[in-house]
């Protein structure tokens, strides 16, 4: 008896929960702590609003900011992408969101995820908020990902996480008894995403980087959470890869979940859809549905980020001259082609709407959005500067 | 017993792999895995060929290969017209030591390829000791666009596009006969992608050394290359 046990338990069967002798005893041990597997599907991502968000050095205003009031607006079932270049400060917002920023950055502002400022939350309440309700998708799955440990196990860890203990994780060879929805659930996530079964079996360092990307997208869609923030999630991965990585985040979206996704590939925000922010220098320099700003990119640093794409010939945007601050003014003008005299002075507007946005937002929204916008006369006072392609967003109810 | 080289194959080819195979061995949990089979690869001189293929395909293993720092199970390398993996070779007069400088690798990770604890200049003046090579940092550095300044900084206080910049002046030193890219734009963004890839196209062009770049980006490759190889499962 106890022989075959030990046989049932060390058997492929068993390890991959298609046994069905142990699941009752499994099911008496743990009994119905496991939400129903349909629950983490059904489950409505809540909205998250970013308000004002300044991030600085050790918190003094001397310092110049790192993120500069920034706005960001993610509705549940509309996918947000945030683009731009390294060191802009996208992943700071991530890192503020879930309370990760490093010791010596202070966030500023207001984050709200549904009615709750996060910002506001004490660090045990944000424990109780990771993973359950708000999940991280990290930007290295490499070091994400405990190298000690099969791939299969860390996904039913998740499991244990969210689910107060359901997982009971074996010490006997590195085996694991799962109960049966569980077992199914990881199984299912692993086909889903184009690994096998086996490759549960793995250590993190036997999989390739795109294979352990596609682990970690098992975890963000195995966990129960509304809210999940991806930070590069198609980074290393093939283009097969990839479109099937990107079109398993939409699926989360179509489950209403809130995803907010960050990313260098524009052609996330394409594929995806739903509404794109455009990044630089800590600032956002424009905001709007990604198939308009992508088609028709309003503020020079997005038309010469898309330049710089192979398929539009590979057209590098001029390197930084002086480090990564800038001193007033727009922060993309010590770069830009296009820059005029204003845009070394003025600071630029809190957040350029494409054109085709701005006629399709609200009375209340357009009138909010002329309060913040410099007004035209102004931008005139100043000669030309990068020459006759230079182009000026237009307010459309004065300008 | 030194083979010759085939009459058919073309004597200029900077590297050449014939019939290359590459099996991995099984283990406890792991089938044995067939990842190369009957690869049949040349590059010449000034040309910059893409290599693309899916995850796990065996890019990169096909481009430590050619390196010189993996050999294959069956199949044949050849720097130039000599052979690598010989099993019966002096050791002095063996290509992997006498040609190896000029047979170098950019890696994907810039900062994983700088050692964290010397200044970006220290690598550099190792790479010229080591080699006994004449100081033309300064000449390399302005061919890369970077201030010599950057020389006086340790890799963590420079930027990926600027270590990516630094490790391309690095192997310039050595007057490289072939580069193997290995995705060495997948951790940088758009604007620096474009800078780097048209450094590597303008040192393939001007040094005549051949560059074989990986990239999962097949707009890129067809953009910069004149050839591409697409590996399949």
């Amino acid at each position: 008896m106890k022989n075959n046990q030990i046989n049932r338990f060390h058997s492929t069967a068993f390890w991959t929960g298609a046994d069905t002798g142990i699941t009752d005893v499994d099911a008496r041990t743990y009994p119905g702590t496991a939400p129903a597997e349909n629950d983490l599907d059904q489950k409505q991502g809540l909205a998250l609003k970013v308000k004002n968000l300044q991030i600085t050095m050790d918190g003094k205003e001397n310092n110049p900011p790192l993120v500069n009031n920034v706005n960001l607006n993610l509705t549940p079932g509309r996918p947000l992408s945030l683009i731009g270049e390294s060191g802009c400060g996208k992943s700071l917002i991530a890192q503020a969101i879930f309370h990760l920023l490093p010791a010596q950055l202070f966030a500023q502002g207001e984050i709200y995820y549904g009615n709750k400022n996060l910002l506001a939350c004490s660090q045990t309440t944000m424990h109780g908020l990771w993973g359950r309700e708000i999940f991280l998708f990290p930007q290295e799955p490499g070091t994400a990902l405990n190298p000690l440990r099969r791939s299969c196990s860390q996904v039913t860890e998740i499991f244990r996480w969210v689910r107060n203990g359901t997982i009971r994780i074996g010490n006997n060879g590195g085996s694991f008894s799962l109960p049966p929805d569980c077992g199914n659930l990881w199984k299912k996530y692993f086909k889903q995403v184009g690994l096998s079964i086996s490759d549960g079996r793995k250590y993190p360092w036997q999989l390739s980087g795109g294979m352990n990307q596609r682990l970690l997208t098992v975890m963000a869609m195995a966990e129960p959470a509304r809210l999940i923030v991806a930070d590069e999630p198609t980074k290393g991965l093939d283009p097969d890869t990839r479109d099937l990585t990107i079109d398993l985040l939409g699926q989360m979206v179509d489950f209403g979940k809130s995803l907010f996704v960050i990313t260098h590939d524009v052609d996330v925000p394409r594929q995806l859809g739903g509404d794109l922010a455009v990044m630089y220098g800590g600032m956002v320099m424009e905001s709007g549905p990604a198939a308009h700003i992508l088609d028709a990119p309003a503020h020079p640093y997005t038309r010469a980020l898309l330049r710089a794409l192979p398929q539009n010939g590979l057209h590098p945007i001029p390197l930084r001259v002086n480090g990564n601050r800038f001193q007033g003014g727009c922060p993309f003008s010590p770069r830009c082609a296009e820059a005029l005299s204003f845009c070394f002075h003025v600071e630029p507007a809190e957040t350029m709407v494409s054109d085709k946005v701005s006629q399709e937002v609200s009375v209340e929204e357009k009138n909010e959005f002329h309060e913040r916008i410099i007004p035209l006369h102004q931008r005139k006072q100043f000669p030309a500067h990068g020459g006759e392609s230079a182009r000026i967003i237009r307010c459309h109810q004065c300008c | 017993m030194e083979e010759k080289v085939p009459e058919s194959s073309d004597a200029t080819n900077v590297v050449r792999a014939e019939a290359v195979d590459l099996n991995w061995p099984g283990g406890l949990f792991c089938e044995p895995v067939a990842v190369l089979q009957q690869v049949n690869l040349s590059l010449y001189p000034g040309e910059m060929v893409g290599l693309s293929g899916p995850s796990g395909v065996g890019k990169s293993t096909l481009g430590d290969i050619l390196l010189g720092l993996l050999p294959p199970t069956r199949g044949r390398v050849y720097w130039g017209e000599s052979r690598i993996y010989r099993k019966k070779a002096s050791r002095q007069n063996h290509p992997l030591n006498t040609l190896r400088r000029y047979y170098q690798k950019i890696f994907q990770d810039p900062a994983s390829s700088f050692p964290p604890g010397q200044t970006t200049g220290e690598s550099l003046r190792e790479v010229i000791r080591y080699h006994g090579l004449e100081d033309s940092i300064q000449e390399n550095l302005g061919a890369v666009a970077l201030n010599p300044d950057m020389l006086k900084r340790y890799p963590c206080e420079l930027s990926g596009g600027e270590m990516q910049r630094m490790a391309l002046a690095r192997v310039m030193l050595l007057k490289p006969r072939f580069i193997v890219a290995d995705e060495p734009t997948s951790r940088l963004d758009l604007s620096v992608q474009a800078h780097i890839i048209r450094l590597i196209a303008e040192v393939a062009r001007s040094s005549g050394c051949a560059v074989l770049l990986i990239s999962h980006d097949r707009a890129l490759i067809e953009t910069v290359c004149s050839r591409c190889v697409n590996l399949s499962f």
